[in-house]
């Protein structure tokens, strides 16, 4: 087996939002995990992932992101991050990112542009039904609670969402979808970042054709993901 | 049943070849309700995928008897269960793929409250206890922040004390639309699974909301802050904390640790996880006592070994106290 370097590290999770808040906000921030960094190098971790710190508008922590090339604001700002990163560097820590990217915020741009019309160029980019008499495309239950599809009454469609109604799954069957995640991931790696902690990334590939979810127990929603049912018993 | 499409290798290859194998980076992937056949491929050494996932396994075993309530219970994991799916992962990925190794995050109860016992009097012994079992198994291990301080539930008592998504639509859901259990049931769940309990400020000191914050913090901290601090951690050399640093420091000197492969010893022991880690002919031997209760356990009795790694100040050979865990060498 060729030894990599990731096999021998040992990673700690930082939640910015609850490590250290250096501003009065009460919420914590990238200047106090810069404060807090020589704890971290104490403890004798290679790693640190910090959960996601892009802009975003808040709806589920920061799973739901406006734009992924720029900082949540009570986070602070790029200049700040950079210092992280580079002072994480020159302690030996390196730096994962969460890369978020099932789905975006409905507050990101290619959505605001998708939800216009159904010829916008950004249409495709996430995943847009007809519903069936009045009722949701199919029956699946969102993991925060209620239908995964939400009606948009500008185009008389509705849009799926796995997660909560602010938070659209993107269409991966799109290939620019997928362009432009390379291109944001690029856009990380090359400021120097040493990789990605990917958000419920094997829900990115859907099912074809989007039918209906198993409801033995007659539920209001069918169950997407009986995980419970699966594999160990 | 959304997890997993059909196009879900080729999106991951496309990634690794156009983007990851630029460069000398890490991935790890999410993703709840994969089984280790799936990760082999996910993660296959010459796969080009990924380098390791988060598998849901063993932090979905107590789901609610009534498949509507999904995560939200307060039952205790069962152990045999627990190492069924630990186990099963460990052999699975085996010269084939990697793991990542986890109790908890930001999305899961907190390890020692979950998995072992977060009384004061056993907390730090089990939380010692659930590293060692953790951290000596093969895999890229993850430390969620507070765990290395053995940081508990925040046993919110009021609805209001909740920020999380998850948690409040979960309640009008389950609770005061579908009516499917009553609100005392319910806040016995949250207080048990819900994701505000890893999100609680880090407790840094003694001082007002713990030294997190001047202000007021977005989310409560947990009561127990004066007593559960990093500063007073550091002051101690027997603590959680020095012992996790003292994990780390032997994985980072033994390849044993990092490329043993793994055998479980008595699987369906109830109260002992044991487990042995083989590589270029020496041993690793890990016994951890899952139990509030002494318990008497021989592996390899007749064979001279070298304790490495105890979370207590004795050997009682094979007596092993309350949660007590040991790692041998041979």
């Amino acid at each position: 087996m060729k030894k990599k370097w990731w096999q021998k590290a040992v990673v700690y999770q930082v939640y910015p939002r609850s490590f250290q808040d250096s501003n009065g906000d009460g919420i914590g921030d990238l200047a106090g995990v810069l404060q807090r960094l020589p704890y971290i190098k104490k403890l004798g971790v290679d790693v640190i992932w910090l959960n996601p710190v892009y802009k975003s508008p808040d709806k589920d922590n920061g799973y739901d992101i406006s734009d992924y090339r720029d900082i949540q604001p009570k986070f602070g700002d790029m200049k700040i991050f950079d210092k992280l990163l580079s002072e994480a560097h020159r302690l030996g820590l390196k730096v994962v990112m969460d890369l978020v990217v099932n789905h975006t915020s409905d507050q990101h741009e290619w959505f605001k542009e998708s939800r216009k019309s159904i010829d916008n160029p950004y249409r495709d980019f996430y995943i847009w039904r007809d519903g069936q008499d009045g009722q949701a495309p199919n029956n699946w239950g969102s993991y925060f609670g209620g239908s995964t599809w939400k009606y948009d009454e500008a185009t008389k469609q509705y849009y799926l969402h796995l997660f909560a109604e602010g938070q659209p799954d993107l269409n991966w069957e799109n290939p620019e979808v997928r362009e432009q995640v390379w291109e944001l991931m690029r856009f990380w790696l090359d400021k120097g970042i040493d990789g990605f902690r990917m958000d419920v990334i094997n829900f990115i590939s859907k099912p074809e054709g989007l039918p209906d979810a198993p409801n033995p127990e007659n539920a209001e929603y069918g169950d997407v993901e009986p995980w419970w049912q699966m594999g160990l018993n | 049943m959304v997890a997993d499409g059909a196009k879900l290798n080729d999106y991951l290859r496309e990634m690794n070849d156009k983007v990851l194998s630029k460069y000398d980076v890490m991935s790890v992937g999410e993703m709840p309700s994969s089984k280790p056949e799936d990760a082999v491929q996910y993660t296959g050494l010459d796969a080009g995928e990924l380098n390791m996932v988060f598998q849901f396994d063993h932090v979905t075993l107590a789901f609610n008897d009534d498949p509507r309530l999904g995560k939200w219970n307060d039952k205790p994991v069962n152990l045999v269960d627990l190492k069924r799916a630990l186990s099963r992962w460990q052999l699975a990925l085996d010269g084939k793929g990697w793991n990542s190794l986890y109790w908890n995050n930001h999305d899961r109860a907190r390890a020692v409250s979950r998995f072992g016992n977060d009384s004061p009097e056993y907390r730090e012994r089990s939380a010692k206890m659930l590293a060692t079992t953790l951290h000596m198994m093969q895999g890229t291990p993850y430390i969620y922040q507070g765990e290395e301080l053995g940081m508990t539930n925040a046993h919110f008592t009021d609805l209001k004390q909740y920020q999380d998504i998850e948690s409040l639509e979960s309640y009008h859901q389950i609770v005061e639309k579908e009516k499917l259990t009553d609100h005392a049931t319910m806040m016995r769940y949250l207080a048990t699974e819900s994701r505000d309990n890893a999100r609680t400020p880090m407790q840094w000191d003694d001082s007002v909301n713990a030294g997190f914050t001047a202000g007021t913090p977005w989310l409560e901290l947990n009561k127990n802050y004066r007593e559960i601090n990093a500063a007073k951690e550091l002051q101690d050399e027997d603590s959680v904390f020095y012992f996790y640093k003292k994990l780390i420091d032997l994985r980072h000197k033994s390849d044993l640790i990092v490329y043993g492969d793994y055998r479980e010893l008595d699987p369906e022991d109830e109260e002992v996880f044991a487990y042995k880690r083989h590589y270029e002919g020496k041993t690793l031997l890990v016994i951890s006592n899952f139990t509030a209760k002494d318990v008497t356990r021989s592996y390899d009795s007749e064979t001279k070994k070298t304790l490495l790694l105890s979370n207590y100040d004795d050997d009682l050979g094979t007596k092993f106290r309350p949660y007590e865990s040991k790692v041998y060498v041979y």
